[in-house]
C-alpha cells in the first residue's frame, strides 16, 4: 500500500479524514513509520499547547507594523481569546448619551457605542464594541420608522441616504 | 476552527475578520511549534537578544499574509499551487501545515544571511547548483532536502541523522558546483544505507563550517585558496581595511576619538572571527558595549549607528568580493 506523509499526518490529526485501509494498514505497521509518527505526534501536542495571550499579541503587532510600500498589507486585529465565548443578548437597545437625537449611543452596560453622523445629505451608523473586536450578523432596526438593516459585521458604517435623528436604536443578532 | 471552511472563504475574498484572525493564530501556533520541536534555531544560534522565536514565527507566516503585487495573499497563492486533494477539513490542515512548515525552513536561513555573509553565499551557489542541475528541493517532515529530480515523494524515508550528516568526509564539501551534490547523493547510495537525501540548511552550515573554520590555515588544501588569497588571509585584509578607514576617515576628522576607534576596531575583530565561526551571535549594540559598557542603546544610536552599520556593510560587501565560492 502506499503510504504518503499526509496519510500520516491525517493519522495523528484527523484519523477521520483517512480511509480505513490506510489507517488500519499504518497502525498495524506502526514500527515501520515510527519516525514519521512520532514527529507529528510531538508536533500535535505542540500545537494543541495555547500560546500565551502576550506572545501572541506581540506577533500580530508586529506583522502589523510590516510596512512594504509596494505592497497592501491585510489588516488584522488582535484576535479575542477562542475560549471566551461572547454572548450578548438577542436585543440591545441604545439610547443617546446626552440626550441628542444624533451623536453617540450607548446600551444600558455601556457594551456598544453606536455613532450617528449627519454627512451632508446623508447619515451614517457606526457600530463598535467596549473590546474593539469584531462583531457580526446583526441588524439595526430604526425604531421610528420600523427600517430593518442586516449587516455582515461592522467593518464598514451603515449609510442612509438622508438625514435622520433618533430617539434610540435596536441592535439585535442572529 | 474550521480549516477548510475558513480556505474556501479566503480564495473566495469573503474572509470574516475573526476567521483570520482564527487562521492566523493558527499559522503561528504552527509555526512556533515546527521551531520547538526541530530545534533547528537552536542548531543555528538563532535565538539571542537580535532574533526571539516569536521574532522567527512571525517572519515565517507574514508573507503569507501580504499581498503580492497582482492583489493576491500569499496564502492564496500558496492553495491555488496546491496539487493534492483539498475536500477535507485534514487536506486543509495538512495544507497549512505543510506551507508553514516551508516558510519557516526558509526563515531560518534568511535570518542566517542576515548576520553570515558566507552562509548566503554557499546558500545562493547551491541554489543555482539545483537549478542547473538535475535536482530538485523536496519538503519532508517539515525540513527542506535536496534529491534527484526523478525522486517521487514517499514516506518511510531512511533519511542520515544530523550526528551521521557531521561525520560524513570532509572532502564530500569541498567538492563545487554539480560534484558537489552529486558526490554527495552518490555516496550515500554507494557506500551507505540511506536515502539519497542531502538536508539543505544543514549542507550549507556544514560547507561554510570546512571552507572557512577548521581548515582555514591548512596549507595542505589547496582547495581552500580563494583566488590567490587564503580565507585567514582574507579576513585579515579586511580587518585592515576596517581599521584603515576608522582612521582616515572617522578619527582623523575627528568623527571619533581615538578611544572610539579602538573599540569599533576590536567590536569588528570580534565580528569577523564570528563570521568565521557561525556568525554574528548579537546586534552592533551589543558588539559595540562589550568595549563600552557605559554605553546605552540611546547612545549608541545616536553616535555609532550610522558609522558601525555602514561598515558592516562595506565589511561583508568586501568579504564577499574576496571570498570565490
Amino acid at each position: 500500500m502506499k503510504i504518503e506523509e499526509q496519510d500520516i499526518f491525517k493519522f495523528v490529526y484527523n484519523p477521520k479524514g483517512l480511509g480505513e485501509d490506510k489507517y488500519n494498514y499504518i497502525k498495524s505497521n506502526s514500527e515501520k513509520f515510527a519516525k514519521e509518527l512520532d514527529f507529528y505526534t510531538k508536533l500535535k501536542i505542540q500545537q494543541d499547547k495555547p500560546i500565551a495571550k502576550n506572545v501572541l499579541d506581540k506577533i500580530i503587532t508586529k506583522i502589523n507594523e510590516y510596512n512594504i510600500p509596494e505592497l497592501e498589507f491585510l489588516k488584522i486585529e488582535i484576535p479575542e481569546d477562542d475560549n471566551k465565548e461572547i454572548i450578548h443578548d438577542k436585543e440591545i437597545t441604545l439610547k443617546p448619551e446626552s440626550g441628542n437625537t444624533h451623536g453617540k449611543f450607548v446600551d444600558e452596560n455601556s457594551n456598544f457605542v453606536v455613532k450617528l453622523v449627519h454627512r451632508g445629505t446623508s447619515s451614517a451608523i457606526y457600530l463598535s464594541n467596549k473590546d474593539n473586536t469584531p462583531i457580526l450578523n446583526f441588524t439595526i432596526t430604526i425604531n421610528s420608522t420600523k427600517e430593518v438593516f442586516t449587516l455582515k459585521d461592522n467593518s464598514e458604517p451603515l449609510v442612509i441616504p438622508r438625514i435622520i435623528e433618533l430617539k434610540d436604536i435596536r441592535l439585535s443578532f442572529k | 476552527m474550521k480549516l477548510l471552511e475558513t480556505l474556501e472563504s479566503l480564495k473566495n475574498n469573503n474572509l470574516q475578520p475573526k476567521e483570520l484572525n482564527s487562521l492566523i493564530n493558527y499559522a503561528i501556533s504552527t509555526a512556533f511549534s515546527f521551531l520547538k520541536i526541530k530545534n533547528s534555531y537552536k542548531i543555528f544560534n538563532l535565538t539571542n537578544d537580535v532574533e526571539t522565536l516569536e521574532d522567527i514565527a512571525s517572519e515565517a507566516i507574514v508573507q503569507l499574509f501580504v499581498k503580492n503585487e497582482n492583489g493576491q495573499l500569499g496564502i492564496i497563492k500558496s492553495y491555488n499551487q496546491w496539487r493534492k486533494p483539498m475536500e477535507t477539513e485534514a487536506d486543509a490542515q495538512f495544507f497549512i501545515n505543510k506551507i508553514v512548515s516551508s516558510r519557516v525552513e526558509q526563515t531560518i536561513p534568511l535570518k542566517l544571511k542576515e548576520r553570515d555573509p558566507f552562509f548566503g553565499k554557499i546558500l545562493n551557489t547551491i541554489a543555482v547548483i539545483i537549478r542547473k542541475g538535475d535536482y530538485k528541493k523536496i519538503s519532508y517532515l517539515g525540513s527542506i532536502f535536496i534529491v534527484r529530480s526523478n525522486q517521487n515523494e514517499f514516506v518511510n524515508l531512511n533519511i542520515i541523522s544530523a550526528k551521521d550528516f557531521e561525520n560524513l568526509p570532509i572532502k564530500l564539501f569541498l567538492n563545487k558546483q554539480k560534484e558537489l551534490i552529486e558526490g554527495i547523493l552518490s555516496y550515500f547510495e554507494e557506500n551507505t544505507q540511506y536515502f539519497p537525501a542531502i538536508p539543505l540548511n544543514r549542507l550549507a552550515k556544514k560547507i561554510k563550517h570546512v571552507m572557512l573554520s577548521e581548515y582555514s590555515t591548512a596549507t595542505s588544501t589547496p582547495q581552500h585558496i580563494s583566488g590567490n588569497l587564503y580565507v585567514k588571509e582574507i579576513f585579515e585584509d579586511c580587518l585592515e581595511q576596517i581599521k584603515s578607514t576608522i582612521i582616515n576617515k572617522y578619527v582623523k576628522t575627528k568623527k571619533l576619538s581615538h578611544f572610539e576607534g579602538d573599540a569599533i576596531t576590536k567590536s569588528f575583530e570580534t565580528i569577523i572571527t564570528d563570521f568565521q565561526n557561525g556568525g554574528m551571535h548579537s546586534g552592533l549594540f551589543s558588539y559595540i558595549k562589550e568595549q563600552i559598557p557605559e554605553l546605552t542603546n540611546d547612545d549608541f544610536y545616536a553616535k555609532y549607528h550610522g558609522i558601525v552599520n555602514y561598515l558592516l556593510k562595506k565589511t561583508k560587501k568586501n568579504l564577499l568580493e574576496k571570498w570565490n565560492y
